[in-house]
C-alpha cells in the first residue's frame, strides 16, 4: 500500500507548488531490457508470473465445439448442445465438454453485438445436419464429398461450421486479445504489486492482462518451434512465408511482456501496434488464400469449392473484430465486402469470386 | 529488477520537489475560496434556478395541453421540453452534494430509455417512478419518446394513463430540481465555498472531478457510443440521446458550451484563473482553443447527428478525435496542476 500512496502524495505536493511541467519518468527513461526467447517470465524469487489458463480453456472449448459440429456431417446434431457449450452451462458445457472450467465461457466474452448471432447459426447448422444423408445442391442442404473429405452445407452452399468457428476465433479470441486485453482500459492498470502471491498470483494486473492476450493467440511458449493444429497459431504459420508473421507475433508478445516487467510502457505500446496490425494481416491474407483455393476448385470440385469459400467467408467476417484504430477497412467497407458474397454461394460466378478477392487485396 | 524500476520515479520526484521549493516563496498562493464562491453563486445555483424554472414552464404548458388536446398545444409542450432539456445541459455537471444525494443526473438525464418498459408501465399501472428499475423509464429521455413517437397525439387524446404518466414524469423532475436547488440555497453553498482543500472529498476536488466526468460523458455517451467508438466502429444509433426529436446535436453543443463556461468561471474566477496563477497560461489558451474548435466543428454540421452518422461519419470521427484531445488537457494536465486526483473510473472502452 505504501508504495502506491507515496508517489501520489509527493506528486501532488510537487505539482501544486511548482509551475514546471513534470515528465513521467517511465516515458523518457532510456532503458534497455532483456527479452527472453520463450514465453517464460518469473519474479525475483523465481516464481512464474505467467498464467492464461482461462484462455486455454476457451480454446479447448471451441475445439470441442468444432468436433461436435463435424459430427453433423454424419449425424443429426442438436443446437442446444452447441449453445450449452458456447455458454459453458454448469461449467462443463452441460456435460458436453470433456473437462470442467469454472466460470469460463465463450459467449460472454464474445463481442457484445454478436453474442446472439452465433446462436442463430447454431440453430441453422442443426437444421442442416438433418440432411446429412442428402447430397447438397443449389437450394438443397446436405453433404458433398471430395476424396476422403465430407462437408455439410446449408441450402445456400454455406458450410456453417466454418462461419461459427472463424466467427468465434474473431469475435472472442482476436477481439478479446486486441480490443480488450491490449486495449487502453486493461493496459492502464497497476504494474507495481503482485496481485495475490499467497494464491500463486505473482504477476501484476498489467502483466496478467498481457498474458491473457497472448493466451488467446493460442500458441506454445516456444512458438514457432511448436505449431498448433488449430486457430490463430495455425494460420499465422500458414501465412508466415508471406508475412514473416511467426517471428513478428512472437517477438512482439515477448518484447511487450518484458517491457511491462521492466515498466518501459512506451515500448509496450509499440508492440501492441505491431501485434494488432500483424494479427489483422494474418486474417486478411488467410481469407485471400481461401479465395484463391475456392477459385481453383470452381467448376471442378463443388465440395472443395464451397468449403474454401465458406472458410473465406468466415475469415472475412472476422476482420470486423480488428481494432478500429488500426483496421485497414472501415465497418461500412467491410459490410460492402460481406455483401459481395451474396445470399447463395451456388449462384456466384468466377468473376464474383475474383472481385471479392481483389476487394480484400485492395485493402491489404 | 523490481526494486530498480520502483526507485527511479521516487528519486526524480524528490529531486523535483526540492528543486522548486524556492519558487514557492515568491509565488502568491492562489485562493480557491473566491473561485468556489463564484462558481457556486454565479454558475451552479443559477443553473438549478433555470432548470427549475424551465421545468415549471414545461409543467404548466403540459397542463394547458391536457385541457386542450390539440397539435398546436402539443407543439408548445415540445418546445418547453426542448428548452428544459437544454437548461439541463448547464446543470448536469454538478453531481455532488445535493444533486448526488438525490441522484439527479441518473433520475433526469439517463438515456436511452427503455421504451417497452415505459409502455408497459402505462398499460399495467402500479409503477413507482423513483424505483431503480424505472431509471430508464423517466427523465428527459422518456419524454423524447412520449412526446415524439408516431402515435403520441392519438395516445394523448384517448389514453388517460398515457397523459398521467407524462405528467408524473414532468412533476418528478421538477420536484427533484427543486429539492436540489433548495439544498444549495439552504446551507450547501456555504459548505461548498469553505471546502477548498485538494483531498478527494473536498468541494474543489469534487468540482474538478465532475467537470472531467461530465466532459467524458459528453464525449462518450452523447457522441462516441452512437458513432461506434465502443463497438469497433459499428454505429449504434439506438444509443443516441433524444433520437426521436433529433435534437442530439443541440444538446451536445450546449453541454460543451456550458463546460467551457465553467472552465472560465463565466465572467468571474474559474479554473482558468487558477491555472494562470500557476503560470500555466499556455494550457489555458490551449484548453479554450480546443473547446472553441469543438463548438465550431459542431456548428459546421448542418443536419442532425443521425443524418451526419449516415451521410458523413468521417466528420464525426474527426469531431470525436478533437474531443478526445481535450481529455488530456483537462484530465491530466489541469488536474495534476491543481494537485487534484481524478477518482472516478471512466468507462472508456476504446
Amino acid at each position: 500500500m505504501k508504495a502506491i500512496v507515496l508517489p501520489v502524495a509527493l506528486g501532488a505536493i510537487l505539482l501544486s507548488s511548482c509551475k514546471k511541467d513534470v515528465v513521467t519518468p517511465t516515458s523518457t527513461t532510456p532503458f534497455s531490457f532483456p527479452t527472453p526467447t520463450t514465453y517464460v517470465f518469473q519474479d525475483a524469487n523465481g516464481n512464474s508470473t505467467v498464467d492464461y489458463s482461462g484462455q486455454i480453456a476457451r480454446i479447448n472449448q471451441l475445439r470441442e465445439m468444432v468436433a461436435y459440429m463435424v459430427s453433423g456431417r454424419t449425424n443429426v446434431i442438436n443446437a442446444q448442445v452447441l449453445k450449452d457449450m458456447y455458454a459453458n452451462t454448469n461449467d462443463n458445457g452441460n456435460g458436453n465438454f470433456s473437462f470442467t472450467a469454472v466460470g469460463k465461457q465463450l459467449k460472454n466474452k464474445c463481442f457484445s453485438l454478436d453474442q446472439n448471432l452465433y446462436e442463430l447459426y447454431m440453430d441453422s447448422i442443426a437444421i442442416a445436419s438433418q440432411s446429412f444423408a442428402v447430397t447438397a445442391s443449389n437450394g438443397v442442404a446436405g453433404v458433398l464429398t471430395s476424396g476422403t473429405s465430407t462437408y455439410l452445407f446449408n441450402k445456400n452452399g454455406l458450410e456453417i461450421q466454418e462461419f461459427i468457428e472463424k466467427g468465434i476465433m474473431g469475435g472472442v479470441f482476436m477481439h478479446q486479445a486486441l480490443n480488450e486485453y491490449l486495449g487502453s482500459g486493461k493496459q492502464s492498470v497497476d504494474n507495481t504489486v503482485a496481485v495475490d502471491p499467497a494464491a500463486g498470483k505473482y504477476y501484476t494486473a498489467l502483466e496478467h492482462h498481457w498474458d491473457e492476450a497472448f493466451g488467446y493467440f493460442g500458441v506454445d511458449v516456444t512458438y514457432p518451434s511448436v505449431i498448433p493444429t488449430y486457430f490463430w497459431g495455425k494460420y499465422c504459420n500458414v501465412q508466415d512465408p508471406t508475412l514473416g508473421c511467426n517471428k513478428k507475433m512472437m517477438d512482439n508478445f515477448l518484447r511487450g511482456r518484458s517491457a511491462i516487467a521492466y515498466n518501459v510502457l512506451n515500448e509496450r505500446t509499440k508492440c501492441i501496434e505491431e501485434i494488432r496490425n500483424t494479427w489483422e494481416d494474418i486474417c486478411a491474407y488467410q481469407a485471400m488464400k481461401y479465395m484463391t483455393s475456392a477459385m481453383n476448385y470452381f467448376g471442378t470440385d463443388n465440395a472443395k469449392y464451397l468449403h474454401n469459400l465458406s472458410e473465406a467467408y468466415g475469415m472475412v467476417w472476422a476482420l470486423r473484430y480488428a481494432p478500429e484504430s488500426t483496421r485497414n477497412i472501415s465497418q461500412s467497407e467491410h459490410a460492402a465486402l460481406m455483401a459481395m458474397f451474396g445470399q447463395n454461394f451456388w449462384n456466384l460466378t468466377i468473376n464474383d469470386l475474383a472481385a471479392i478477392k481483389n476487394a480484400i487485396d485492395a485493402k491489404y | 529488477m523490481l526494486s530498480i524500476k520502483r526507485i527511479l520515479p521516487f528519486t526524480l520526484l524528490v529531486v523535483g520537489l526540492i528543486g522548486c521549493k524556492k519558487k514557492k516563496e515568491d509565488q502568491e498562493e492562489f485562493q480557491k475560496g473566491p473561485l468556489l464562491e463564484n462558481v457556486g453563486s454565479n454558475i451552479i445555483i443559477p443553473s438549478y434556478q433555470n432548470l427549475y424554472a424551465k421545468l415549471t414552464q414545461l409543467e404548466s404548458t403540459y397542463q394547458a395541453f391536457q385541457l386542450d388536446l390539440t397539435e398546436p398545444k402539443l407543439s408548445d409542450v415540445k418546445l418547453a421540453w426542448r428548452e428544459a432539456y437544454l437548461s439541463w445541459q448547464d446543470a448536469f455537471t454538478f453531481e455532488f452534494g445535493p444533486a448526488m444525494n438525490s441522484g439527479l443526473r441518473t433520475a433526469v438525464g439517463t438515456f436511452p430509455s427503455d421504451t417497452t418498459k415505459i409502455m408497459s408501465n402505462i398499460t399495467n399501472g402500479g409503477y413507482v417512478l423513483g424505483a431503480v428499475t424505472n431509471i430508464d423509464a423517466v427523465g428527459f429521455s422518456s419524454l423524447d419518446f412520449l412526446l415524439y413517437r408516431e402515435n403520441a397525439m392519438n395516445d394523448f387524446t384517448f389514453n388517460a394513463a398515457y397523459r398521467n404518466y407524462t405528467l408524473e414524469v414532468i412533476q418528478k423532475m421538477k420536484s427533484e430540481a427543486q429539492a436540489t436547488l433548495s439544498a444549495w440555497n439552504n446551507g450547501y453553498l456555504a459548505t461548498f465555498k469553505a471546502s477548498t482543500g485538494t483531498e478527494s472529498t473536498s468541494a474543489f476536488s469534487l468540482l474538478v472531478n465532475e467537470f472531467n466526468k461530465s466532459y467524458e460523458i459528453c464525449k462518450n455517451a452523447k457522441l462516441g457510443i452512437p458513432i461506434g467508438k465502443q463497438s469497433l466502429g459499428i454505429q449504434r444509433p439506438e444509443y443516441l440521446e433524444a433520437r426521436k426529436s433529433a435534437i442530439s446535436l443541440e444538446l451536445l453543443r450546449q453541454s460543451i458550451v456550458s463546460l467551457k463556461n465553467l472552465f472560465n468561471g463565466g465572467s468571474g474566477v474559474g479554473f482558468d484563473d487558477y491555472l494562470n496563477a500557476l503560470e500555466r497560461q499556455s494550457l489555458v489558451t490551449s484548453i479554450n482553443a480546443q473547446f472553441s474548435a469543438i463548438i465550431a466543428h459542431i456548428d459546421g454540421i448542418s443536419g442532425t447527428l443521425e443524418q451526419e452518422m449516415n451521410g458523413n461519419p468521417a466528420n464525426l470521427d474527426a469531431l470525436y478525435t478533437k474531443m478526445q484531445g481535450l481529455v488530456v488537457s483537462i484530465k491530466t494536465d489541469m488536474a495534476s496542476a491543481f494537485g487534484v486526483l481524478i477518482t472516478y473510473q471512466d468507462n472508456d472502452g476504446d
